[in-house]
């Protein structure tokens, strides 16, 4: 018995687009063909754990940004704590943590990309740095140059060089960075998983507005402690060169 | 809501097809050039020269990012003025090509623009007249715009279609998915993400529209290309034109799943969304399966759709139909739904 995870539709609701995300129980190949869907999210044989490869990537958990403002100061401190006791814990479960670190690039044709706050994002700065209470030594460092964290760089590499297959996806800003990232992730393939309480943004109902937003499209919202559970089940085993 | 005289100044909502782009037009430019304008606000202007009619029409360029996935700068260029000469039923014949350059432009981006310019021109069978190059100093413009003019002739002495054409129950058929153009740019501007999975419709689609207006020429009363503002303001447009409604049922609007999931993240309707290679068409009942069915065989018009029809109900708006038969009014947008897209 194979149980199917899906999009059916996408329809608009209360002006709202909606997917409509839809579970099935099939017995033969006949019934998979037959499913009128969008795209399939995941499968899995009833009754079977699947053990997948995975690693947290976190986003711009960076000196500058989180300390950009008083408001961005008070997000940060209230997620952080929990946030860094989760990549403890799953650090010595093995998996992989990998730190997304926004750069600022000279020459970003973007003109309004060149502001202030964007060039305290220079490479090998204490502002462009990792914050030290979530980096490790053997946590592995990404620069990034825009809002996806694949975006022109070797993130899609770093994880399959480890076998990836699902990306927890952490950090801030959960409408910017971390949903596009999802977003991207999905696109090449990574199943995503989104802590709700690993994720902060200045604003909380922007991040509850993008943990919707992910919920719907892109992946599947759990708790810290559910992700660690699933972890402690050997539902999740961290990724690794082979 | 404020309008131009009230700013007292050009603003970016001025550029973007909305009602502000509307009102500068109204309210400035076409009072200040008085009796040298004909006042015709159409895709092209149809003229007559010595009894016989054309078409002309011109289009400035200044996309960010000139290169694109699946384009650039150059091919828009191209289009966009084509486009603009098929939807009033012209075909085109000749482009002038204008560039303003800022200076250190690298000269190999130059020739790769001037490689799709080419490639464009060819396809849309068109021939490049007049050019000019004007080159600014660093800073003075924003690496490259492009002005193109097109020229064309009405086959058949065709120059009925216009919004004044338009009549009650006509069908409203959308060629291609709404919305992908203007999140392409905007992915690959800002590294959203969607920018491999969304690719810019730009075409030039005056050889799908020139296959349909050879038989159905009668039975399509007006077309629009959909580019700044979506098709929400051309709708929008057209109830203000044709003193007619429109309705559309949402759930008939073509669309990408990719491109939803998109501009439902960024908050944005994808009904305001530009797009390059899409136009609506307004045509006849009688005639819209066969229109529909020609439209699909090009391979620019696979996704067409019927999404609706021209009302004369006592609320002259354009209103939306939900599949839970939920209504929404479509009002004209008033400024930039997003800067920079053409």
């Amino acid at each position: 018995m194979l149980e199917i995870q899906f999009f059916q539709k996408i329809e608009f609701l209360q002006h709202r687009l909606v997917a409509v995300k839809k579970s099935v129980m099939v017995k033969t190949r006949k019934v998979f063909k037959n499913l009128s869907c969008l795209t399939v999210i995941s499968y899995k044989f009833k009754g079977e754990n699947i053990m997948k490869r995975c690693a947290i990537v976190t986003a711009d958990l960076q000196n500058a940004a989180a300390n950009k403002h008083a408001a961005r100061i008070k997000a940060v401190e209230a997620f952080l704590p929990e946030h860094t006791e989760f990549l403890n814990k799953m650090r010595a479960k093995g998996i992989p943590v990998v730190h997304l670190q926004q750069i600022y690039d000279p020459n970003d044709p973007r003109k309004y990309k060149h502001t202030d706050y964007d060039k305290k994002f220079i490479e090998g700065s204490h502002e462009a740095a990792i914050l030290d209470e979530v980096c490790q030594e053997s946590d592995i460092i990404v620069q990034k140059h825009r809002d996806s964290g694949f975006y022109d760089n070797n993130l899609h590499d770093v994880l399959q060089a480890m076998n990836v297959e699902v990306v927890i996806l952490t950090g801030m800003q959960s409408q910017i960075c971390v949903q596009t990232t999802a977003a991207d992730a999905t696109f090449r393939g990574y199943e995503v998983l989104v802590p709700s309480d690993g994720v902060s943004a200045t604003k909380p109902e922007d991040t509850e507005r993008a943990l919707d937003w992910m919920q719907k499209y892109v992946g599947t919202v759990k708790t810290q402690k559910e992700i660690y559970d699933d972890v402690l089940a050997g539902e999740l085993i961290g990724g690794k060169h082979t | 809501m404020k309008m131009t005289k009230d700013i007292g100044r050009i603003v970016l909502d001025h550029g973007t097809g909305g009602l502000l782009s509307e009102d500068l037009i109204s309210s400035i430019i076409i009072p200040r050039l008085g009796s040298v304008s004909t006042g015709e606000l159409a895709d092209s202007a149809v003229l007559d020269m010595h009894g016989k009619k054309i078409a002309v029409t011109t289009d400035s360029f200044s996309i960010d990012p000139i290169f694109f996935g699946n384009g650039n700068i150059g091919k828009v260029s191209v289009c966009g003025t084509i486009n603009d000469l098929a939807v009033s039923g012209a075909t085109p014949l000749y482009l002038t090509l204008a560039f303003i350059i800022e200076e250190d432009f690298p000269l190999a981006d130059f020739e790769q623009i001037l490689d799709s310019v080419r490639e464009a021109a060819q396809e849309a069978q068109v021939h490049i007249v007049a050019g000019d190059t004007k080159v600014v100093g660093l800073g003075e413009a924003d690496k490259i715009f492009v002005n193109t003019t097109g020229i064309g002739y009405f086959k058949h002495g065709r120059t009925h279609i216009s919004p004044r054409n338009i009549r009650k129950n006509d069908n409203i058929i959308v060629t291609g998915l709404l919305g992908n153009h203007s999140i392409h740019i905007l992915s690959i501007r800002e590294g959203l993400g969607f920018e491999s999975r969304v690719l810019s419709d730009c075409a030039p689609l005056n050889g799908m529209i020139a296959q349909v207006l050879e038989d159905h020429a009668p039975d399509i009363h007006f077309m629009r290309d959909l580019t700044r503002g979506g098709l929400g303001s051309v709708l929008s447009e057209v109830v203000a034109l044709s003193g007619l409604g429109v309705e559309i049922t949402m759930d008939k609007l073509p669309m990408q799943y990719e491109m939803k999931m998109a501009a439902d993240m960024l908050g944005i309707n994808p009904i305001y969304l530009a797009n390059e290679g899409n136009i609506s068409m307004f045509v006849s009942p009688k005639a819209t399966n066969d229109i529909l069915n020609k439209i699909r065989q090009h391979p620019y018009g696979k996704h067409a759709s019927v999404v609706g029809h021209v009302t004369d109900d006592l609320i002259k708006r354009v209103i939306g139909l939900g599949d839970d038969g939920q209504i929404t009014i479509i009002e004209p947008l008033y400024g930039r739904e997003l800067p920079r897209l053409c």
